[in-house]
């Protein structure tokens, strides 16, 4: 076996792995699904049509609610190694690359899963006409993998502080703001404006822009992060 | 008298207050420093 | 610095606020010409702002490479600076807004980003307190700043693009802008500030070095008196 392929088989396994233990445990699920259903359900209960809030308002608060349920759950896969102290037989086992791959690979399929279950219900809840179906899945599948981009090397540094509470959100939320402030704006394009593809053309460049970037700088440092 | 030159006065006070307030920690931080040396000597 | 460049230092800045105040003509196209001035002051700030953001991810870059403890305390030390001069433009900046635009607050591109710069750093310092182990806390920082430094250079772009800005782009560098006695003043009290930042910065330092030549003199006492307390028993 080569180099370049060892790593994404050592990524697979971590990512195997961490999903076996997840649908043992469903600790990060409960916590992000449960925290994006409650806050959905509240802000259905507040903003519900006779209100009258404006759609974007809603798409707004959308991404608030999709972001702040990542926070309840994406730093789990790194803060679990070190409290049930399985970091360093995974330290030994698998190269740094191959974790934070394997970990961030898990985050994502974790916001799509979180994604999948919070937007149809704020879809239906707050009743929200769409005009550009496609383009909105399309802002929601990138805007939701770059929010697992961003924060997954946070999270790793979360894990290894000595005082976690609410560290994760307040590190996080620099970090992911600017793909976080860029999905508003496409969601709002695709549910208010006509031809919409072409208005949110550069939003979805600056997305995928985002993820090209923070990916390969969260390589770089998270060697240093990872390792004792 | 211009009355800019009594806007002026504020800046100016804030900036000599700074400056002193620098220079002072400046001359604290070298007879620190100093003493700190003297008694490793010892 | 020598003594004497700190005295120049001082005249200079002074010279710069006096200039700011006396030299300067009125500004016109403003809504008051007279509180215009308070650009000359407030740009530098900003830029200071900025300059300190790159000089603390530069140390943190250096310290994951070199893992030297003083470079660790450097990027620290630009961080706080950062932190500083970030609530000195954002005070003058809301002095201006109040009397140009009739609001303190306006979610203009350049303020949204300079809270976010000072967000950055709060979670910066908010982590440092968060690890105990010395080594750690700065292998962790270093690695949030550079994580950081990237989105910052992001939003500041993507900014632009999505909020309408009140700020004019290319006064401080185009001929048509302001008058050239703005832009002189304005450069000179950059370079007296610059000239304050680098002094506190080696001030910061300098503390960080007693603090641990203290610290190893009180380990030594200690460890001495010890080794005295059982000799006698």
């Amino acid at each position: 076996m080569n180099r370049s392929s060892s790593w994404v088989h050592e990524a697979l396994a971590v990512f195997a792995k961490d999903w076996l233990l997840e649908l043992r445990t469903r600790v990060a699920l409960g916590a992000v699904v449960l925290f994006a259903v409650t806050s959905v359900v509240a802000s259905g209960f507040a903003l519900a049509p006779p209100s009258g809030v404006p759609a974007e308002v809603k798409a707004a608060l959308l991404w608030v609610v999709v972001f702040f349920a990542a926070v309840a759950g994406l730093s789990r896969v790194f803060v679990m190694e070190e409290e049930t102290r399985t970091a360093d037989s995974l330290r030994l086992a698998v190269s740094p690359v191959g974790v934070f791959v394997g970990k961030l690979a898990f985050n994502t399929v974790l916001m799509w899963g979180l994604c999948v279950v919070t937007v149809p219900l704020y879809l239906l809840l707050l009743e929200v006409p769409v005009r550009s179906a496609s383009l909105f899945l399309t802002v929601v599948m990138l805007g939701s993998t770059a929010l697992a981009c961003a924060t997954t090397a946070v999270g790793a540094i979360v894990a290894k502080a000595t005082t976690r509470g609410a560290l994760f959100g307040v590190l996080s939320f620099p970090v992911a703001l600017p793909p976080l402030l860029v999905a508003i704006h496409g969601t709002k394009a695709a549910w208010l404006s006509e031809g919409a593809w072409r208005v949110a053309t550069g939003d979805l460049q600056v997305l995928l822009g985002f993820i090209l970037v923070i990916v390969p700088a969260s390589l770089l440092v998270f060697e240093h992060i990872w390792s004792e | 008298m211009n009355p800019l030159v009594t806007y002026m006065i504020t800046p100016l006070l804030i900036w000599a207050g700074i400056f002193g307030y620098l220079f002072w920690l400046d001359m604290r931080l070298r007879a620190l420093e100093k003493r700190l040396e003297e008694e490793a000597r010892r | 610095m020598s003594t004497t460049g700190k005295i120049l230092t001082g005249i200079w800045t002074a010279g710069a606020i006096v200039a700011a105040f006396l030299w300067l003509p009125p500004a016109q196209g403003f809504r008051s010409p007279e509180a215009a001035r308070i650009v000359v002051f407030h740009v530098p700030c900003a830029i200071l702002t900025f300059v300190a953001f790159l000089v603390n991810a530069a140390y943190s870059w250096l310290y994951l490479r070199s893992r030297h403890p003083l470079t660790d305390a450097k990027a620290n030390a630009a961080a706080e600076l950062g932190m500083l001069f970030a609530v000195l433009a954002t005070v003058t900046g809301s002095l201006f807004a109040m009397e140009q635009w009739g609001s303190a607050w306006n979610w203009d591109p350049r303020e949204t980003s300079i809270v976010m710069l000072m967000l950055v750093y709060a979670a910066y310092f908010v982590l440092r307190g968060a690890v105990e182990e010395k080594s750690k806390r700065a292998r962790l920082s270093a690695a949030y700043a550079l994580l950081a430094f990237p989105a910052m250079v992001f939003l500041i772009w993507i900014l632009p693009r999505i909020v309408e800005s009140l700020h004019p782009t290319n006064t401080l560098f185009s001929r048509s802008g302001l008058d050239a006695s703005y832009r002189i003043t304005l450069w000179s009290f950059f370079a007296g500030l610059l000239a304050v930042f680098v002094w506190m910065f080696r001030l910061r330092l300098q503390v960080e070095l007693a603090e641990a030549r203290l610290r190893q003199q009180y380990h030594r006492d200690a460890i001495a008196e010890a080794t005295l307390a059982g000799e006698i028993q």
